[in-house]
């Protein structure tokens, strides 16, 4: 496998959707202790 | 501080500075003592990447502002993942392959020597004065604190840096970073899990954080669209987004970082190792500073936070200020009384399930709760017409906690997470100040066929060199803006215009006149947008100046393609 190979190129799109699903959770999470505990939560 | 927490700092101390310089015998020839024989890693350089963006700044501006104004700061790195992505499939491979020493070098063999050697210029002057920053915004803070003259507290920061930096190179300069990263979370994690254990069981970890949401300080998103305000979803994503490719992919300070990995793939996941984390680790500070925010609201927190600022107004000479001052103390110290019983009716309200009873509470928490930022804002003005100066007092207000309520040792740890924090930007970005000199200029313009021991030599002087200029800089840095943004707004000025001539690389028929006229175009179109539009946040002057290179470089180089005007 080659740094620019098939291989390569597929290794760096599973890190590229975990990187995006990581930031989604995160920013679901902050939304959520928004929606929870901030301003005018039931 | 005790005799204790003194040992700790001085232990650190001691242990940082050997330890960088027992790894200069390391160093052999410059691409050792720049680029680790590019042989780092992954995991030390993504540290090392994420050690140098977290400054002191973060840690003590960061806090204090998550106590004072919320999660709402957290936004301002919405791009930054988005960055990294971008960054891993363009310039890190192409840096990579080119197998430069400096972002600039890239540019020279794309356009020309003229940009190569205007966009390192623009780096040392940006650069050269915010390591500067990054060294006094701890130091005021520091001596205030600590009781240190400023001088000396700059001194402390920056000399044991510059030295381990100058002998060790930048394999020291990681290494060490990796340490100082471990300590800097160690501290987080320190005062976290003290300030949840310190919560009264009365009230309880949710009940907190509905007092602390309901004064807003848990709105971590804003989705309104302002270009004025700097704090929102959108500013932080598309702003953030031209700011952090701007920072990670053209400033040298981080560059160089990823130029030591072992491979393109070894670059890449140490950039991912901040596209993981940033986000989580910044959300981690700010709710830091929103806990000391929900401690004192059971412990009477000072009307001010800066002790300086404090005997100032306690003490001077006029004697209506002392008057008012003791006005203001009192209206304070009542309104907290106040706030501190909504707290805990709230708090009982919330167990027993009666919610009519827990809004009534909830509005005489908010009303004492304005009475005491009323109080604080008049005492905060009163500070700045005694003293004259900004009393900047949210970055006193973690220092004041940790120092004045927390037990020995603790105090300690922090102000050696501060150093840490505060050294290892300070060392990485001296290392590659000393590298854009020696690489893009002295190498390049001045002595071009000399020894490897030759160029080892004159890069440790200006190491050396750099670091004395910072901590000179430090010194008359006291008079510049709030500590947090000050740093992103210096570097705000260059660096969209810079990213736009990494951009403009990319296009093929782009020519090294439009790169040069269109720098020119962005720099003038970011001077006048600061200028006409002060209004503007300065996270969208990257996006005006990045775009206004694109643009004026596009077009100035067709113009050159149709053989309309002779190239240079």
């Amino acid at each position: 496998m080659t740094a620019t190979g098939p291989g390569a190129r597929r290794g760096t799109r599973r890190l590229v959707v975990r990187v995006l699903l990581v930031q989604a959770l995160t920013l679901i999470g902050l939304y959520l202790l928004q929606l929870r505990f901030g301003i005018g939560a039931g | 501080m005790h005799w204790i927490d003194w040992t700790i700092v001085g232990g650190y101390l001691a242990y940082v500075v050997w330890d960088g310089i027992r790894r200069s015998s390391r160093s052999k020839g410059i691409e050792g003592y720049f680029l680790a024989g590019r042989l780092m890693p992954w995991w030390v350089v993504g540290l090392s990447v994420m050690a140098t963006q977290m400054s002191a700044i973060t840690l003590v501006g960061t806090t204090g502002q998550g106590a004072e104004d919320g999660m709402r700061f957290v936004q301002f790195y919405f791009g930054l993942p988005l960055a990294m992505l971008i960054l891993s499939v363009t310039l890190v491979p192409f840096f990579h392959r080119a197998k430069v020493y400096t972002a600039y070098e890239y540019l020279e063999r794309r356009f020309d020597a003229r940009i190569r050697s205007l966009t390192s210029g623009l780096f040392l002057l940006s650069r050269g004065m915010a390591v500067g920053v990054v060294i006094s915004a701890p130091a005021i803070v520091l001596s205030a604190t600590l009781g240190l003259s400023f001088p000396i507290a700059v001194a402390l920061i920056g000399l044991p840096a510059a030295a381990y930096t100058m002998f060790g190179g930048v394999e020291a300069v990681q290494w060490v970073d990796v340490k100082q990263m471990f300590l800097i979370l160690g501290g987080l994690g320190a005062l976290l899990v003290i300030l949840l254990a310190g919560i009264p069981e009365e009230v309880g970890i949710g009940n907190a954080l509905r007092l602390a949401g309901a004064t807003g300080r848990l709105e971590s998103f804003d989705f309104s669209f302002s270009l004025t305000e700097t704090y929102t979803f959108w500013s932080g994503l598309i702003g953030g987004l031209f700011l952090m490719l701007a920072y990670f992919g053209t400033d040298q300070s981080q560059v160089q970082r990823y130029l030591t990995a072992r491979s393109v793939q070894d670059a890449r996941s140490s950039l991912f190792m901040s596209a993981y984390w940033k986000i989580p680790l910044q959300a981690m500070v700010l709710m830091v500073g929103v806990l000391v925010f929900v401690y004192y609201l059971f412990s009477a927190p000072p009307l001010l936070f800066n002790r300086d600022h404090q005997t100032a107004v306690e003490t001077a000479p006029a004697a209506e200020i002392t008057a008012e001052y003791g006005a203001l103390t009192a209206r304070y110290q009542e309104a907290f009384e106040a706030r501190r019983a909504a707290a805990l009716d709230y708090s009982r309200a919330g167990r027993s399930g009666d919610r009519s009873r827990a809004d009534e509470v909830a509005d005489r928490f908010l009303a004492s709760d304005a009475r005491m930022r009323t109080a604080r804002e008049e005492a905060l003005e009163l500070a700045r017409t005694t003293t004259g100066r900004n009393p900047r007092d949210i970055n006193y207000i973690i220092p004041a906690f940790v120092l004045g309520e927390l037990p020995i040792a603790i105090p300690g740890l922090f102000i050696a997470a501060v150093l840490a924090a505060a050294m290892s930007s300070i060392s990485s970005e001296l290392n590659s100040l000393s590298t854009a000199t020696i690489i893009d200029f002295y190498r390049r313009h001045v002595r071009r066929e000399e020894s490897d021991e030759h160029y080892l030599l004159v890069s440790k002087v200006a190491t050396g060199f750099w670091g004395l200029f910072a901590c000179g800089v430090a010194l008359f840095a006291v008079a510049l803006g709030s500590l947090i943004e000050v740093v992103n707004r210096f570097g705000s000025f260059f660096y969209g215009s810079i990213l736009g001539v990494f951009l403009l690389s990319f296009i093929p028929f782009a020519s090294g006149r439009g790169a040069l006229f269109g720098l020119i175009a962005g720099m003038g179109s970011v001077a006048a947008v600061s200028v006409l539009a002060p209004e503007v946040s300065f996270l969208w002057h990257n996006v005006v100046g990045a775009v206004a290179v694109v643009a004026v470089g596009s077009v100035l180089s067709l113009d050159r393609r149709t053989g309309l005007t002779p190239g240079p």
